[in-house]
């Protein structure tokens, strides 16, 4: 059973954060509570809504949660978004622990209620990736029907929202004197230095402040609410205070929040922040103990800094993420390869944000550029223009659907000259299998990406399996024909279903394929499979013929298609129609 | 104080559920012992290395351990045992599966077992080989390798009051079904009786939490 059915509440997975942002903001705008949950550079998409919201306000609690990855664990880049809130009047609020993050769930939707305005929750990796204690308390019978009442503050023309961001500016002043007052902000310990920790920057402090025996000798300042600045509390916790050092997560916001205050208020504090912390990557433990133990003048060595010095880690072959075995895009890249090699194309590859950025990776070499999703196919409308290679775009189902059809559009109706793969494994696979519109799920209705391609008006559309290797290189082959007579795009769409969403629906019905092995006297060990394949299920083993690992190979039989001899076959007869059907 | 375990391996082996069932193991087993689960998804959890932080104690608060003071390292896999060495500290009980999964286009040599378990025996007396790939093969449930390594920290937590093994089980006993079920229980004894014939208690009982 779901949360969604339990309480009653709807819940939907968008195609895009703009849209999410819009339909969560509807409800809010007809009072009924609502949330919308992004990544930082979703917020992107959404900034356009979201920068209208304020100046608008809501009827009822709206609160935006961004979860930003410092350290750009699975992101194109670290933004803070804490700046978004700055940048469009919009409160920011940022929980110190998963527990908190519930707690301070609950406070936004009551203060975004008192003052009819969007919250921004802003959590980091630490917070979004661990899991912890959290209990759920009372839970109340949620309102799911409202009445969208007719205002014209809603109608942002000039003369209206002139008229809202008069009341903006007056709101946000409200507001700093009520989040002085936010018990989500606390002051423990006193003394003339002072340490601003926000976020979940508090419990890195805590920690080193334990090693380094050190408690209510400074004074510590916790906050949780970061914009508008809780001014007063800050006013009357620093009066005492010589120097402070803050502590946050990525940029210097509460930093540069903290030094307005203080020259606003003629406070006699230095203050001190990224030039003792760093600016790029996560906290740590360590990295916040070395810029305390610097602020406080504590000469001490942590016990990972003694010890061995050589460092092994240097010595081991790295192990990138790649293709999971089984994975439709694994034939689709080796084909692309294959086929690029045997024309002598110089390719350049505009790629996208999904499992399919793994192509950047040798063996392929196929994703030249990544910037942000949907931007392979615009990138590559202005490369077709500008240089001489043969332009090809690859961008996977639920990426299209979210921003890749006003650049197909564009392509089509400027003429662009590319072939365009759209890699359709029905799922979005990478972030943990939400649905895609071209999802065959139950209760949704979806779209299958050759109609969109052809109601553009797009001439060149095939639909491929991507294990059928030499049919996908025939299609290429008339793809590139047609791009180079036509000077317009070509699209090839290559279905077959994410290999994991077939192994647990296999597993579900307790059935499996045999694992496939290789015939040791029909290997000649020419590595294509290992090499050039690369499934990682296949290894190279004594004089260099092929092994296959049964632990890892999911019996999905793609590599059957690459051996020019013939020497891969299932470890034991099976019946191969009915597992073949689960793939599609 | 607080017990630090670092979880090690290559992405698809199942280590997040092995950590996630040793933090709700703790929780279920209802002490005052507080726990948190600290992973990393997207990019690394496709074949790559992959390095999950899980502590205990009264009171817990970074969700990453410092390098240097892992007190346990559960590992899938041995070259990735070795990548992540600088978070132990000395003596730290390390189990680690007998596997080594090649990197996919690889560039130079793959170490040999033996090079990667004297890497780690420099750093700790306590090294440990766990059959655990080996056992889940001839059950026919490859995937179920990470129980064993559960089984493992199972008996340990056990001797330190921080859990109860009958909790643990009754947990494992909603994962996967039929023949899955089976095999996961039959790999959760193999690294319980495993960690019960080689770790010593005096060892055990000097870990912190």
């Amino acid at each position: 059973m779901q949360v969604r059915d339990l309480l009653g509440i709807y819940v939907e997975w968008s195609v895009n954060e703009k849209v999410a942002f819009e339909v969560a903001y509807a409800a809010a705008i007809s009072g009924v509570r609502s949330l919308v949950a992004m990544k930082h550079v979703g917020l992107n998409v959404a900034s356009d809504p979201l920068m209208s919201s304020a100046y608008t306000g809501v009827k009822e609690g709206f609160v935006i949660v961004s979860a930003d990855d410092p350290s750009m664990w699975s992101s194109q880049n670290e933004q803070d978004n804490r700046f978004y809130g700055l940048h469009a009047y919009i409160p920011v609020f940022e929980p110190s622990s998963p527990a908190e993050a519930k707690e301070l769930t609950k406070y936004s939707y009551g203060f975004s209620s008192q003052f009819k305005h969007p919250v921004i929750l802003r959590i980091t990796t630490r917070i979004s990736h661990t899991r912890a204690v959290v209990d759920l308390g009372e839970v109340g019978k949620p309102k799911t029907k409202g009445v969208f009442i007719k205002e014209p503050r809603y109608v942002l023309i000039p003369t209206n929202a002139r008229r809202n961001k008069l009341e903006l500016v007056e709101k946000i002043n409200r507001m700093v004197k009520e989040l002085s007052k936010s018990p989500f902000n606390k002051v423990e310990g006193s003394g003339g230095l002072a340490v601003i920790a926000s976020g979940i920057a508090y419990l890195y402090v805590k920690e080193a402040l334990e090693k380094l025996k050190l408690g209510s000798e400074v004074t510590l300042i916790k906050l949780s609410t970061v914009y508008p600045i809780p001014k007063y509390l800050l006013i009357d916790a620093l009066k005492d205070v010589k120097k402070v050092l803050v502590v946050e997560e990525v940029d210097p916001f509460v930093e540069i929040l903290v030094r307005g205050l203080v020259s606003e208020e003629g406070l006699n504090v230095e203050i001190y922040g990224k030039n003792y912390l760093g600016y790029p990557f996560e906290l740590t433990v360590e990295r916040v103990y070395k810029a305390l133990s610097r602020f406080l003048n504590i000469d001490t060595a942590l016990r990972s800094e003694e010890g061995s010095k050589r460092d092994l880690r240097a010595e081991l072959p790295q192990r990138p993420p790649t293709l999971c075995p089984g994975c439709p895009y694994r034939p689709l890249f080796y084909a692309v390869k294959m086929f690029a090699i045997r024309n002598k194309l110089n390719l350049v590859a505009a790629g996208d944000i999904g499992c399919y950025s793994l192509g950047y990776n040798p063996p392929f070499n196929l994703q030249d550029i990544i910037i942000e999703m949907g931007g392979g196919l615009g990138v590559a409308n202005g490369l077709a223009k500008v240089v001489e290679n043969t332009i090809i775009t690859f961008i996977g189902d639920s990426t299209f659907f979210h921003a890749g059809i006003p650049p197909l559009i564009n392509a089509f109706v400027n003429r662009s000259p590319q072939i365009v793969v759209i890699l359709d494994n029905e799922v979005t696979a990478m972030t943990g299998h939400q649905p895609s519109p071209s999802s065959r799920f139950k209760d949704r209705a979806y779209v299958p990406i050759e109609n969109v391609v052809k109601g553009i008006g797009i001439r060149f559309v095939k639909v491929v399996d991507p294990f059928n290797i030499r049919r996908v290189m025939n299609v290429l082959s008339s793809a590139l024909e047609h791009v180079r007579k036509y000077k317009e795009p070509a699209v090839i769409v290559a279905r077959r279903r994410c290999a994991l969403e077939v192994m647990r629906d296999l597993g579900r019905l307790s059935l499996t394929a045999p694992s496939y092995i290789i015939d040791p006297h029909k290997c000649i060990a020419c590595g294509l499979c290992y090499n050039w394949f690369s499934c990682p299920a296949i290894v190279p083993g004594s004089e260099g013929k092929a092994l296959i690992d049964p632990e890892l190979c999911v019996g999905c039989g793609a590599c059957v298609n690459v051996c020019p001899v013939d020497a891969i076959k299932p470890s034991k007869p099976y019946d191969k129609e009915s597992i073949e059907k689960y793939w599609f | 104080m607080v017990l630090n375990v670092v979880v090690v391996g290559v992405g698809g082996q199942g280590l997040l559920l092995l950590s996630r069932l040793i933090g709700e193991s703790v929780i279920a087993s209802n002490t005052d012992i507080n726990v948190s689960v600290a992973e990393t998804h997207g990019l690394s959890q496709r074949g790559g290395s992959v390095i999950v932080h899980i502590r205990m104690g009264k009171e817990v608060f970074a969700p990453l351990i410092p390098r240097g003071e892992a007190n346990i390292m559960l590992a899938l896999e041995m070259l990735e045992a070795a990548r992540y060495l600088d978070y132990l500290s000395r003596n730290a009980i390390v189990a680690v599966n007998d596997k080594v999964i090649r990197p996919i286009a690889l560039k130079g040599s793959l170490p040999s077992k033996e090079e990667l378990l004297s890497a780690l025996k420099s750093k700790s007396s306590n090294v440990y080989v766990i059959k655990a790939s080996e056992t889940a093969l001839a059950l026919n449930a490859p995937l179920s390798a990470n129980m064993a390594l559960l089984g493992f920290i199972g008996y340990i937590l056990e001797v330190k009051g921080i859990i109860d093994i009958n909790m643990v089980k009754e947990i494992i006993k909603g994962v996967g079904r039929g023949r899955v079920r089976e095999a996961n229980l039959k790999l959760f004894n193999y690294g319980y009786s495993a960690a019960r014939n080689l770790v010593r208690d005096d060892i055990i009982n000097k870990l912190p939490y």
